[in-house]
């Protein structure tokens, strides 16, 4: 091979090693600034938050909470909660909430639990993959004015997928 | 001239057209780069969820300043009105830097919210109010 054809094969090799540069670097480009930003684990955490502190302050068990029908069916107003979503065109609801009562010594379900939202969410709680919902689930210990011993389980799930996955 | 025509001009005719594709080559790359970096819909995408994540956090009565320096020199070259930048509609916080319908997200706490450009010298600042709901 003569020099100038030497010299084109080099340059082809090149152009070849420039194009799987490009190819690498527009891949990684896309994969970093393609995908959204995914809040839905800190929206959720918030939610189980914002829940915790509605019903519980300085571990004491707010009153009017417990057994009340009237806290159950107004909880949505009485939290500070709005789970509507406007942005979401066509949505069934993106939350799902639910807080569920023990007694702290026995373990035993008490019959009055608050459920929110699109209940179907629940089923796919902890699958794996980011097109699923986002899961928190918080457990806390409160006692009520006779000092009696409660734990609250709260469930907290956004799905909201299409902007975040 | 005859010495630049020669087979040593040729060869070095040919190298300056191979550093030239590989600069404009490379020229391309960065500008791909730095034009998705600084894409106006991701620094919407930001702001609007870091807000609505603010206000889903926030507590009424609570005042909340933040820096939006970035999305309002974004807003300024794109000839916005920097004073809607933000917006909130019933639970839906959109931020606008461009001609397009901007990006919306929407929170949970049920507050009102008043948001407004700081006026004084923290001017690459918004102000959040979080207050009750009336």
């Amino acid at each position: 091979m003569n020099k100038i054809g030497a010299e084109k094969t080099i340059s082809v090799y090149w152009f070849a090693i420039l194009i799987i540069v490009a190819g690498a670097v527009i891949y990684m480009v896309v994969s970093v600034y393609g995908k959204p930003y995914d809040v839905r684990g800190a929206e959720s955490e918030i939610l189980a938050s914002n829940i915790a502190d509605c019903i519980s302050e300085g571990g004491y068990l707010q009153e009017k909470i417990l057994g009340d029908a009237s806290f159950r069916e107004n909880f949505l107003q009485r939290c500070s909660l709005n789970l509507e979503t406007p942005d979401f065109a066509g949505t069934k609801g993106e939350y799902y909430t639910e807080v569920n009562f023990y007694e702290f010594e026995t373990g035993t379900k008490l019959d009055f639990d608050i459920v929110q939202g699109n209940f179907n969410l629940k089923s796919s709680c902890g699958l794996p993959g980011l097109t699923q919902p986002v899961c928190s689930q918080k457990s806390f210990y409160v006692i009520d004015k006779e000092q009696k011993k409660y734990r609250v389980d709260i469930m907290s799930i956004v799905n909201k997928v299409d902007k975040n996955a | 001239m005859n010495k630049i025509r020669g087979k040593k001009g040729d060869i070095l005719i040919g190298d300056v057209i191979f550093i030239i594709l590989n600069l404009v080559f490379l020229s391309i790359l960065i500008i791909f780069i730095v034009t998705k970096a600084n894409d106006a819909s991701r620094l919407e995408e930001q702001y609007a969820k870091q807000i609505a994540l603010i206000i889903d956090s926030a507590k009424p009565v609570m005042t909340i300043h933040l820096n939006m320096e970035d999305a309002i020199k974004k807003a300024t070259g794109n000839n916005q009105d920097i004073s809607k930048i933000v917006a909130v509609q019933g639970n839906v916080i959109t931020v606008k830097l461009d001609d397009k319908a901007g990006y919306s997200y929407s929170f949970f706490n049920d507050v009102d919210v008043n948001v407004y450009p700081d006026t004084g010298a923290n001017s690459n600042e918004y102000v959040i109010i979080i207050d009750e709901k009336k």
